[in-house]
């Protein structure tokens, strides 16, 4: 979830929870008070109706003199006087047909020798409809407050976290193959500035590490080089003798071993040179020529494992590369599939204008597809597969294109992905 | 045929020169530039195999040089890998071709030969081996008057073996021919062990004697 969404959440949860109590709060408040002015109004007409009754010594036209409805009724002796009732009820207006709320008062009086039960009403209607208001205008308020509230926080997120998300991009963009792109900036809020400060550092650091293990595998490759020629120049001479079986063996153990170390390092040479962007010389490649030329390279072994090879050209990517690299590429990916397959095996080729697809049947690599890719993987024969892969991707990441790997039904397919 | 070869680090100088040194060239050596420069002036020279990286300078220098005195020789150079600039550039002054460390021998010893066949009879020779008469320029291959129908890989190894021919070659010799130098960086030796059965056969259907020995552990030999 995003941080803007998070903290929007939190705040629209708590906002409703407190106005809807506070909004709540509020109607009970009001009622109160409205119900308290409407006690005491009745309250007064009520000492009024009394005063009258006293003053008059009768309760004969007493209606004429409220504006509102009451009721006199004659009623047995009781004890029970001069006590005060209120309560809530309807009553049917005449004029409107309906019923309306009232507030009535009620209380028990004795004139001379006779009770009376008066009740008086007040109508409620009024109060009601201010209730309603007061409520409508204070909603209205709050959603106007939340809308408000919210756009603020939007506005106010954008501003604060502004140095936060350049310094987020920025990390994002970062990448070894070209550091120094642009450096964390320095930032009014003591908090980034100082998280952008330690990404300085430790990017610094990062990069310096790096580019002293590409400096030291580069110059390792190229030291190492001369006294393996010598090793490898010495074992041809040496195999030259007259040897005995057993002496051949050995001698040809030491000269595979020899080279096998020898295309290591050169392997690691050719990386630590993609890496120093040496291969700067680039042109439109024509894939398709180059896959005819290197699938022949393969006849006589596909012939003889009777490995059916399948090509289909259905365009051409439009990609500049460095030629040595595209055919390292290529080759490797067709060579791998040639080889890494079973007898009367397939191995088919696809090219279209946007991706080149290589599938062929083999055997499971027995780790997951995504690890062969990394360097000196060893999936299987000789641990050579791992180098040869890791230099595809390493071209694949320098002409920032995309490969995927799959292997399913045991089918291998590689596919890269041209822009 | 004189050879003289520039090259800093002794150990390979005397390598090539034993692996050479059958094939009956008079070889001579030098380990730094201003030897080799001081040696061009008062000597003429076939062929020369040259470093590029040498301890008081870059042997393009000589290449510059011979090309100035015009002499009508063989320049085979010798390069790091990485450092393919001075390949291209050496081949712009006149360089007849280039090999990368680290080489193996056998491959030397055959690009000599070739450059040799160039200079000397404009390409047009025959090599003869046993009943085999090979014309490389017109990549054919006749065995007691009849041509072999070998694919171009097919007649590259014959000829790398008829150039070595006597020699133990490894099989990763071979593996380095078919793919050339930037191959895949792996030896499959599937590959090798593939085109040697065709050729064998072909030479066994066309009536040839088994030319192609198999040296186990190391490689083939080619003994005719």
């Amino acid at each position: 979830m995003k941080l803007l969404t998070k903290t929007t959440l939190y705040f629209i949860t708590i906002s409703i929870f407190v106005f809807f109590t506070g909004g709540a709060m509020l109607y009970v408040l009001m009622q109160n008070l409205v119900k308290n002015e409407e006690n005491t109004e009745l309250m007064q007409r009520i000492q009024f109706v009394l005063n009258q009754i006293n003053k008059e010594d009768t309760v004969v036209n007493l209606n004429f003199i409220a504006s509102e409805p009451i009721d006199i009724e004659q009623i047995n002796p009781t004890k029970n006087t001069n006590n005060f009732y209120f309560r809530d009820t309807v009553l049917f207006n005449n004029l409107t047909k309906s019923y309306s709320p009232y507030r009535q008062l009620s209380t028990v009086i004795k004139s001379g020798s006779n009770y009376y039960k008066i009740r008086i009403y007040k109508s409620l209607i009024t109060s009601n409809i201010l209730i309603e208001k007061v409520a409508t205008i204070t909603t209205i308020m709050l959603l106007l407050f939340l809308l408000m509230a919210y756009f603020l926080n939007r506005y106010l997120f954008g501003r604060v976290w502004f140095d936060f998300f350049d310094t987020l991009h920025k990390i994002q963009e970062f990448s070894l193959n070209q550091p120094h792109k642009e450096a964390f900036t320095s930032s009014e809020i003591i908090e980034f500035d100082e998280l952008n400060r330690l990404l300085n550092k430790m990017t610094d650091k990062i990069i310096n590490d790096y580019e002293g293990i590409k400096e030291f595998t580069g110059n390792l490759s190229h030291e190492v080089q001369t006294p393996l020629s010598v090793i490898k120049n010495k074992m041809e001479l040496l195999f030259q003798e007259p040897l005995n079986q057993k002496q051949y063996e050995l001698v040809g153990s030491v000269y595979s071993a020899a080279n096998r170390l020898s295309a290591i390092v050169r392997s690691l040479a050719l990386i630590a040179r993609i890496d120093k962007n040496q291969f700067t010389e680039t042109q439109l490649i024509n894939f398709e020529q180059m896959i005819k030329r290197q699938t022949e390279n393969y006849n006589a072994l596909i012939d003889s494992r009777n490995i059916r090879l399948e090509t289909i050209f259905l365009g051409q990517p439009t990609i500049s590369m460095n030629t040595e690299l595209a055919e390292i590429l290529t080759n490797n990916l067709i060579k791998n599939a040639v080889r890494h397959n079973i007898e009367n095996g397939f191995v088919r080729i696809q090219l279209t204008g946007r991706e080149l697809i290589i599938s062929n049947s083999g055997e499971d690599p027995g780790v997951p597809t995504q690890e062969l890719f990394d360097q000196f993987s060893r999936a299987s024969d000789e641990g050579f597969m791992g180098i040869g892969l890791s230099i595809v991707r390493k071209i694949i990441e320098h002409y920032q294109l995309s490969i995927l790997y799959k292997f399913n039904n045991s089918i291998h397919e590689v596919t890269i992905c041209f822009p | 045929m004189k050879l003289l070869i520039i090259e800093d680090d002794p150990e390979i100088q005397d390598s090539i020169v034993a692996y050479l040194d059958p094939e009956g060239y008079e070889c001579d050596q030098s380990y730094d530039l201003n030897n080799a420069l001081a040696k061009i002036g008062s000597n003429d020279f076939d062929c020369f195999l040259i470093d590029l990286n040498l301890p008081d300078g870059n042997g393009i220098e000589i290449i510059k040089k011979l090309k100035k005195q015009q002499k009508q020789s063989g320049i085979i150079v010798i390069t790091a890998r990485d450092a393919i600039e001075d390949r291209v550039k050496a081949l712009e002054l006149g360089a007849d071709d280039y090999l990368v460390k680290p080489f193996n021998l056998s491959e030397l010893n055959a690009r000599i030969k070739s450059l040799i066949r160039r200079i000397q009879f404009q390409g047009s020779q025959q090599i003869s081996a046993g009943d085999l008469q090979i014309y490389p320029e017109h990549f054919k291959a006749i065995l007691k008057g009849k041509t072999l129908e070998l694919t171009k890989k097919e007649f590259e190894i014959l000829l790398f073996f008829v150039s070595n021919s006597g020699r133990v070659i490894a099989k990763e010799s071979l593996a380095d021919q078919l793919w050339g130098e930037d191959s895949d960086f792996s030896y499959s030796f599937d590959f090798v062990y593939a085109q040697i059965k065709n050729l064998r056969k072909k030479l066994k259907e066309a009536g040839a004697k088994e030319y192609i020995q198999t040296i186990y552990g190391v490689g083939y030999k080619f003994e005719n």
